[in-house]
């Protein structure tokens, strides 16, 4: 019988193992791919490996850190990233037929960023078909299944990055949130997964599904390993007209153990009366609480206008933008598309430019209510999701426009959000809590996030996989 | 869960048409059953707003 590849460490404690000379990153990217090949045969969290780039990369590293030319925590680190972000001369699909034989020019800013911080990219991770269109089975590629039981859904869009993470096949990966295709994989795969403030981490070269809603993020096994990702793929980019210049904190630096002296409000009523969660998922939101509580937060209730609005407001921008971007190819590749990508962004032809125009009014509206609610707290807390991650085949066609998500609502204010696990279903399912700061703020969403998730035992359970 | 009622089919077939889309009957049947949802967002967000609410578009003075 051969042994089982053994458990990844986490960024942290891979680059103190390196940065020790206790691991080299060949030995660890070795790993990571050994795992690739015992575990994702079941889990399709994969659209591309790149073995023998990883290993060149790898050996690169070696030569360089051997040379005392270390970087950072990221020099060595193997990490894959969500096949929407274009990698020079790597095929980028977007798990779509539209872009199978894509081979990008340049790279995506943020992954020249990761890469000259040393990163080691091993692979290409499942999507939903262009960031909306799955779980899907009639794409060239297999839908992504979640390592904590693969008859049960990933959540997404971001499906890959959620799984590769949780099952310990990369370190760390990359992933993009429109409506919560950060936070919903995270969550149901029990990972931690940043969105951060809109315009702190640029979008060129990643391929768009709504301009204005958009944007790119770390998801690693920790809080503390995504304030390390994050470190490494921030920066003002001019190629992105939603950059922003605006200083940047030393994230992990700015990490803690306790809460004392921090206000948290809790948005009890999207999960109690908006749109009724799991009994157990409630009950994990207030668990938490307590444990930050216990912290030393003070803990009080906040009221946001009514989840509906938002996601009426959400819905609407982000059809009408999705299909600005891919209504001339529709017209011309339409069955090329899957069957979910296809139709959900059809419904953006019953929508007009006066309701566009009336979702991005409202828009304004719902950010100063939300700006005002937070006025007199340090950061929000809510539920990442409605319940445990449901099977794979139960996922509706059309049920993203059916139910309200918890996640919108923070694309549509920009605010960054940090998504922790926050427990475990019955059924071993986890459940996922959002921390919501101040615009910018992101180092405070951070810092509570990784003190709760310190406090917490969830770090302890890792999936069992099966090769 | 209470499904709204549709939008009229015919209107679905021409929000369709005028977008250049060729679906099929059935493609059609799926987008015009799920068009309340749609709908109703349209409500929720059709009501008079204030001038304050306008999508700004502006050049930032070099004094700002």
């Amino acid at each position: 019988m051969i042994a089982a590849p053994a458990q990844l460490p986490t960024i942290a404690g891979a680059a103190r193992l390196i940065e020790t000379r206790a691991m080299s990153p060949i030995e660890l990217t070795q790993l990571c791919l050994a795992r690739i090949h015992a575990y994702d045969g079941k889990l399709n969290s994969f659209v591309t490996v790149t073995e023998e780039h990883a290993l060149a990369e790898a050996r690169r590293a070696e030569a360089e850190i051997a040379a005392g030319r270390r970087k950072g925590p990221l020099h060595g680190i193997p990490v894959g990233l969500k096949d929407i972000y274009s990698t020079k001369g790597i095929r980028t699909t977007a798990h779509s037929k539209i872009l199978a034989d894509n081979l990008p020019a340049e790279d995506s800013t943020v992954w020249a960023k990761m890469s000259a911080s040393g990163a080691i990219l091993v692979g290409k991770l499942s999507t939903h078909e262009f960031a909306i269109g799955g779980p899907s089975f009639d794409l060239p590629w297999p839908p992504a299944r979640n390592p904590w039981n693969t008859a049960h859904f990933t959540g997404g869009s971001s499906s890959g990055s959620g799984a590769a993470v949780a099952a310990g096949l990369v370190l760390g990966a990359t992933g993009s949130d429109t409506g919560g295709s950060i936070r919903h994989p995270s969550a149901l795969c029990g990972i931690a997964g940043v969105k951060p403030t809109y315009g702190l981490l640029s979008r060129h070269g990643i391929y768009p599904l709504a301009f204005s809603l958009d944007h790119a993020g770390p998801m690693a096994w920790t809080v503390e390993d995504c304030a390390i990702l994050l470190q490494g793929m921030v920066g003002h980019d001019p190629k992105d007209p939603a950059s922003v210049v605006v200083r940047v904190p030393d994230y992990r630096a700015r990490l803690r153990q306790d809460l004392k002296g921090v206000r948290i409000g809790v948005i009890r009523h999207f999960h109690e009366a908006d749109m009724p969660g799991d009994p157990e998922m409630a009950r994990s939101v207030e668990a938490a609480a307590a444990t930050m509580r216990e912290l030393g937060a003070e803990i009080r209730d906040v009221r946001l206008p009514h989840l509906a609005d938002f996601n009426a407001c959400g819905l609407v921008i982000m059809l009408s933008e999705a299909f600005s971007i891919h209504a001339e190819t529709f017209r011309t590749r339409f069955h090329d598309y899957g069957e979910f990508f296809r139709e959900r962004i059809a419904l953006a032809t019953l929508i007009s430019g006066p309701d566009y125009v009336q979702a991005m009014r409202m828009r304004r509206e719902l950010t100063a209510k939300t700006l005002e609610a937070i006025k007199d707290v340090d950061v929000m807390i809510a539920a990442a999701m409605p319940g445990p991650a449901p099977k794979i085949e139960a996922v509706e066609k059309f049920g993203t426009f059916k139910r309200q998500t918890y996640a919108l609502p923070f694309n549509i204010t920009g605010q960054p959000v940090a998504t922790v696990c926050c427990g475990f279903s019955g059924s071993g399912l986890p459940f996922g809590l959002q921390v919501i700061a101040r615009a910018f703020d992101d180092a405070t969403a951070l810092a509570v996030a990784h003190a709760y998730e310190r406090a917490a035992p969830w770090r302890e359970r890792r999936p069992t996989l099966a090769s | 869960m209470n499904e709204p009622e549709p939008m009229d089919r015919a209107e679905v077939e021409a929000c369709l048409k005028r977008a250049g889309l060729s679906l099929s009957p059935a493609e059609v049947d799926g987008i015009h059953q799920v068009s309340g949802h749609i709908r109703a967002a349209l409500r929720r967000i059709g009501t008079a707003r204030e001038m304050g609410t306008e999508p700004a578009m502006m050049f930032r003075s070099p004094e700002s």
